[in-house]
């Protein structure tokens, strides 16, 4: 989740801005604030990843507000002016939302702000040197390279897929079809064993009561539909009794 | 003698060419310094700052969702203050009551923008007596009172009253002021208004404005205009 900041003076304008934060299900959002000074309060306890803020306030400006930040979050600004846009990125304003603004305008920013907030906390950083066999994955924002090998489970939610790969603390997200990965993926090193579950054989650390632990702390479900499948792998490469 | 009588007539005819000539001159200075004065008075004429129009769209737009009722009322007092602008506007001088209307919708909608933040008061007289005034001057006024009055850290308040009195209407406007707004230079469109008097009244009107630690007054006294403002003022 994104953690927001929605900052205006003018009341109406506020609960326009919180309720269109809160039809946009990745963004948490932290306070409503009527004032700068109210917001400079909240961000001394409350960590806050992007403020959506008006500029023309009394007191202090949201322009003022922002420059005044030593380490300011993303920022998208609201406002009734135009001629500030140009001030406006030099202090890095992720977007510029001119009032009166719809939800739909609302969500280009608020998926601007999520491009950039995930290529900073999804540092796929795979190497290249063991260029074995390896998968390209379109994220939202750019191409990830993931070596197959490395790829110790995937997990569904949705339409999303999470690419859970080793020595990565951050799962790679696609928006892919557990089918689709299913087919690409080598059957003769992965299993599909649940709905939601695709594991890398390899991987597997111990099998019980119905579960399988692919890496410390991760075990998984097998499920009803797959659960032969598991079994007939496990006989095949069972010793002993 | 021929000669003499054809000098003669030749001087008298250039004499009555040039009288002539000078009155058509005359006429046309005139025409021109009008013109002038009409452009200078086209130039200053009161332009509603677009934010405000941005602004209250943006809270009837929110209104839409929250009180449709309210947000319904909110557009036809826009558009009833958006009518003015665009055709009483640019009327040389418009009945009182039109303009006491105007600034009724104008602080109705900037109510709406502030909610309970500031406190504001409007004392407009009800009974205008056809006095004309030329339009929108007073707005600049409290256009300005919201634009500098307003704080969220201390009390704030904006008080407008009008009345007409022995041949004067006495316009006032005070706002609280506040430290968190140390700059209280009005801007262009203060600047604007007093030219536009200038141009208008001569000296024959005041515009006085007091700044005390907290309050910001601003007393304007215009001669009531029975009738059509005449000529503009020869200044």
């Amino acid at each position: 989740m994104i953690r927001c900041l929605a900052i205006d003076d003018e009341p109406l304008a506020l609960r326009q801005l919180v309720s269109y934060i809160e039809k946009v299900p990745f963004l948490d959002l932290v306070a409503a604030c009527p004032s700068a000074v109210k917001a400079r309060e909240i961000l001394s306890r409350e960590a806050v990843d992007v403020l959506f803020v008006d500029i023309n306030m009394p007191d202090i400006s949201g322009m003022d507000f922002v420059k005044s930040l030593a380490a300011p979050p993303m920022i998208v600004f609201t406002t009734a002016y135009s001629e500030y846009a140009v001030e406006g990125f030099k202090v890095d304003a992720v977007d510029y939302l001119l009032k009166p603004f719809g939800l739909d305008d609302f969500r280009k920013a608020a998926n601007k702000v999520k491009k950039i907030f995930d290529s900073e906390h999804q540092p796929v950083a795979i190497s290249a040197a063991d260029s074995d066999d390896a998968i390209f994955f379109k994220t939202e924002y750019k191409v990830v390279r993931v070596p197959i090998d490395k790829i110790v489970y995937v997990e569904g939610m949705s339409e999303y897929l999470k690419i859970h790969v080793e020595g990565e603390k951050e799962p790679v997200i696609v928006l892919l079809s557990m089918k689709k990965l299913e087919e690409r993926l080598p059957s003769s090193r992965f299993m599909r064993i649940h709905k939601s579950y695709i594991i890398c054989l390899d991987k597997i650390r111990e099998v019980s009561r119905g579960r399988v632990s692919v890496a410390p702390e991760v075990s998984l479900p097998v499920g009803d539909s797959y659960r032969e499948a598991f079994n007939q792998y496990l006989d095949a490469k069972f010793l002993g009794k | 003698m021929k000669f003499l009588l054809g000098l003669l007539m030749l001087v008298a005819n250039f004499g009555v060419r040039s009288y002539f000539r000078g009155l058509e001159n005359e006429q046309r200075m005139e025409d021109l310094e009008k013109e002038n004065l009409h452009q200078q008075l086209e130039y200053l004429r009161y332009q509603i700052n677009p934010h405000f129009f941005m602004n209250t769209l943006n809270n009837i737009h929110a209104l839409v969702d929250i009180d449709p009722e309210q947000a319904k009322s909110s557009i036809v007092e826009l558009s009833r203050l958006m009518r003015h602008i665009l055709y009483e506007g640019e009327k040389p001088t418009i009945p009182l009551d039109k303009e006491t209307d105007f600034l009724r919708h104008y602080v109705s909608l900037m109510r709406l923008r502030y909610a309970d933040s500031v406190r504001v008061d409007l004392e407009l007289p009800e009974e205008t007596g056809g006095i004309e005034v030329p339009p929108l001057v007073f707005v600049s006024f409290v256009e300005n009172a919201f634009k500098h009055g307003v704080s969220y850290e201390e009390p704030s308040f904006i008080r407008v009253s009008m009345q007409a009195d022995s041949g004067k209407l006495i316009f006032k406007c005070a706002n609280s002021r506040h430290l968190t707004h140390p700059d209280d230079s009005r801007g262009i469109g203060q600047e604007n208004v007093r030219r536009r008097l200038d141009l208008l009244y001569g000296s024959s009107y005041t515009l006085h404005y007091d700044v005390r630690p907290d309050v910001y007054d601003v007393l304007l006294v215009l001669p009531v205009l029975p009738e059509k403002l005449p000529e503009p003022a020869e200044s």
